[in-house]
């Protein structure tokens, strides 16, 4: 603190409540030079002035008045703040800026709701998506999202497929073992075409459209819901590798 | 926001400071007269164009703030509904993070690395498979490709 009683004396007072960021700006700024007012106020009328300010009270104790800051409204808070800020030399704000610098640095993107979060995600390549799902939990979450990575498939035109046999631990294994037997079957019938697109190749096209192909919000929650509804579309695939067997 | 102002109801802005709703009128004020996107463009094939990071130079001037007042003009537009904003918002912090190391971001937004060393570990060894799944996705596609041809030959 500033042991020149005298230019603490005078605190410019600003009746500009209402424009309360501009203030915030100044400080931050570092521009110790309050808009000259007809109303300057000294110490004495700073009535709300609280105790708990000792430095204050040591420097004039005969003006020091005793108000409880915790009383203090949000804005008289801001205001009272600002005032002592604005009284202080240029050198020591800077000060004070660099000091509270790292306290306006936090988490944007964690404390956004999530569909924003996925939004600015969704402007990421691929390696920076990589790296953000390492720098918290968090953000693991939000860039492990799905819906995020069958985007960036997409624009490679890559076909989504959401039963990838290294992401298949879920899976019963009886399911899976009918569902590699449809394929082999599939592969022994291919002779005609686009037909033996889907059958020989061992990931099925006809797979394609399932689970992440609805809507990609609701996926999430309706993920048990659509394994029932994928079961039931492998086994009509399955049936259709069967008859295309027999053809 | 021009098709709000049709009804005389007032707007409820409880979550919108007035400096925040300065800025954010401060920015439609800019952009007034300039054609809405339309409702259903993030879902259709423009999503190549749509993930481009570019912003104007008004847009990246106006939206050189503090990170409060980013999070809170995203907040706004979020809430107000004004997606050329919310996409510029959105841009600007993918900008931040791009090229960042994920150290570099957690001194950026102050962030606490709250891994434990055994996830960490795990998590470190998880790029890898990524890269193996990326490339799997890869051989696939290019099989297609190589059947599609070979099934359009005959």
């Amino acid at each position: 603190m500033d042991s020149n009683p005298d230019q603490r004396q005078h605190v410019f007072y600003d009746e500009g409540y209402n424009d309360e960021n501009h203030h915030e700006e100044r400080a931050e700024q570092g521009l110790s030079t309050p808009r000259p007012s007809s109303s300057s106020l000294s110490l004495n009328d700073l009535s709300f002035l609280s105790g708990s300010l000792g430095t204050l009270n040591t420097l004039k104790p005969s003006t020091a008045v005793h108000v409880d800051v915790d009383k203090l409204s949000g804005l008289e808070c801001e205001e009272l703040a600002y005032q002592l800020l604005a009284s202080l030399p240029r050198s020591r704000l800077a000060t004070i800026q660099r000091k509270l610098a790292p306290l306006l640095q936090f988490d944007v993107v964690g404390s956004l709701p999530a569909e924003v979060s996925l939004q600015i995600f969704s402007y990421l390549p691929f390696p920076s998506l990589l790296i953000s799902a390492l720098v918290c939990r968090r953000w693991n979450i939000l860039a492990n999202d799905q819906t995020l990575w069958k985007k960036l498939c997409d624009e490679r035109g890559w076909k989504w497929k959401h039963r990838h046999p290294a992401l298949l631990e879920e899976e019963e294994p009886g399911e899976y073992d009918r569902k590699g037997k449809a394929r082999a079957q599939g592969a022994g019938a291919g002779g005609g075409g686009g037909a033996a697109v889907g059958g020989a190749n061992g990931w099925g096209h006809s797979d394609d459209d399932e689970g992440m192909g609805d809507s990609d919000e609701e996926q999430e929650q309706e993920q048990g819901e659509s394994k029932k509804k994928r079961k039931g579309k492998k086994n009509t695939s399955f049936q259709n590798s069967k008859l295309r067997n027999c053809s | 926001m021009k098709n709000v102002g049709e009804s005389d109801q007032p707007i409820p802005l409880p979550n919108v400071s007035s400096s925040v709703l300065k800025k954010v009128l401060e920015y439609c004020e800019h952009h007034r007269g300039e054609p809405l996107p339309a409702p259903d463009a993030d879902t259709s094939q423009d999503d190549t164009r749509k993930r481009t990071t570019d912003i104007s130079e008004w847009d990246q001037k106006f939206i050189t703030v503090d990170q409060e007042m980013l999070f809170e003009i995203i907040l706004a537009a979020n809430y107000l509904d004004i997606k050329s904003l919310l996409d510029v918002g959105c841009k600007t912090v993918a900008n931040m993070i791009k090229g960042k190391t994920p150290e570099e971001i957690r001194k950026l937004f102050n962030i606490v690395n709250d891994f434990t060393p055994e996830e960490e570990v795990r998590l470190l060894a998880l790029p890898h498979s990524y890269h193996q799944l990326i490339l799997s996705f890869w051989h696939h596609q290019a099989q297609i490709k190589k059947e599609n041809e070979w099934a359009e030959d005959r």
